[in-house]
């Protein structure tokens, strides 16, 4: 299998990613504090895998360290409902036929 | 956990003011916050019934709690805010970054920043002191904080949408910021900021 390699670079902080408002406020409103920790990890990806994340890029109109970090908070979300016993259920498009969706 | 310094107006002396907005929050900032406005909330509560207003009129965020809020913080998708004014939160927001779309042309799909909860602290309600004749102790506590949820909204690469659905007697603070009015969501109504808007909110200085 060819292996494709996108290096993704996370913007994280200590614990979680969350963005660093100081980057985003004016300058005259930025304290002085460090800048938190950052990792970069390399990624690789198959091909298949690869076009499904730019096509997601594409639609979403997003990076794709973008798509990336939405689906990890999305399965993060999605595993702590699931570890409480709660259910993850889709309902189609008419809203008469609920599927409940095993994951994880 | 970062820190900010923003300008706040100080009510009683009608001057501007530092104030410091924080984000990723902690259980104890929650709860600390909590703490602070339930007793302030209660009196509230106690003088609108003592004068007699209607209770179409009374607060409808009441049986909000930020200390039950605070087992969501774990969460990645969880974002939160919140401005600290001598020694007390004046205002928290909640905002989640998956699961909520775009119902709007031209960007109907993409991802936006949906707003959970945003309150001010009892005595900053301006709307709702006014009934009792009263002035809020600080004015721009909920547009700095919706401004933060612009940023973090411009931050995920989502443009500046936002999405949240409303109670009553905050709609026309929402339509105020630019918002568009979606209608019933199936009670509440739900508003919605386009990358446009969000552009107008930014230039008119939020």
């Amino acid at each position: 299998m060819y292996l494709m390699y996108i290096l993704c670079v996370f913007m994280m902080s200590n614990d979680n990613q969350k963005p660093d408002i100081r980057q985003l406020l004016p300058e005259s409103e930025q304290s002085g504090e460090d800048m938190p920790t950052k990792a970069a990890i390399t990624l690789k990806l198959s091909q298949r895998e690869m076009r499904v994340l730019d096509e997601l890029a594409e639609k979403k109109e997003l990076t794709k360290v973008a798509v990336i970090r939405q689906a990890l908070r999305l399965y993060q979300l999605l595993d702590a409902r699931l570890a409480l016993g709660e259910k993850v259920l889709v309902e189609d498009a008419a809203g008469v036929k609920t599927t409940e969706l095993i994951l994880l | 956990m970062s820190t900010q310094i923003i300008t706040i107006l100080d009510n009683e002396r009608n001057v501007p003011i530092e104030a410091t907005i924080r984000d990723d929050l902690t259980p104890d900032q929650l709860i600390e916050a909590e703490n602070e406005w339930r007793p302030a909330r209660a009196e509230l509560m106690r003088r609108f019934k003592e004068k007699g207003i209607d209770q179409s009129d009374w607060p409808q965020h009441w049986h909000w709690n930020w200390e039950n809020k605070a087992s969501y913080l774990s969460m990645l998708a969880c974002n939160t805010f919140g401005i600290f004014i001598e020694g007390k939160w004046q205002g928290m927001l909640m905002a989640t970054t998956v699961g909520h779309q775009s119902r709007l042309d031209p960007d109907k799909g993409k991802p936006l920043v949906y707003c959970e909860f945003i309150e001010c602290a009892p005595w900053n309600l301006q709307a709702i002191l006014m009934k009792l004749g009263e002035n809020a102790r600080f004015r721009g506590i909920g547009p700095r904080l919706f401004e933060a949820a612009v940023y973090l909204s411009l931050d995920q690469g989502f443009h500046g949408r936002l999405g949240l659905h409303s109670l009553p007697q905050s709609q026309t603070f929402y339509r105020g910021l630019g918002m568009t009015d979606l209608g019933p969501d199936p009670k509440l109504n739900y508003f919605e900021m386009t990358r446009t808007q969000a552009s107008a909110f930014q230039k008119g200085g939020g």
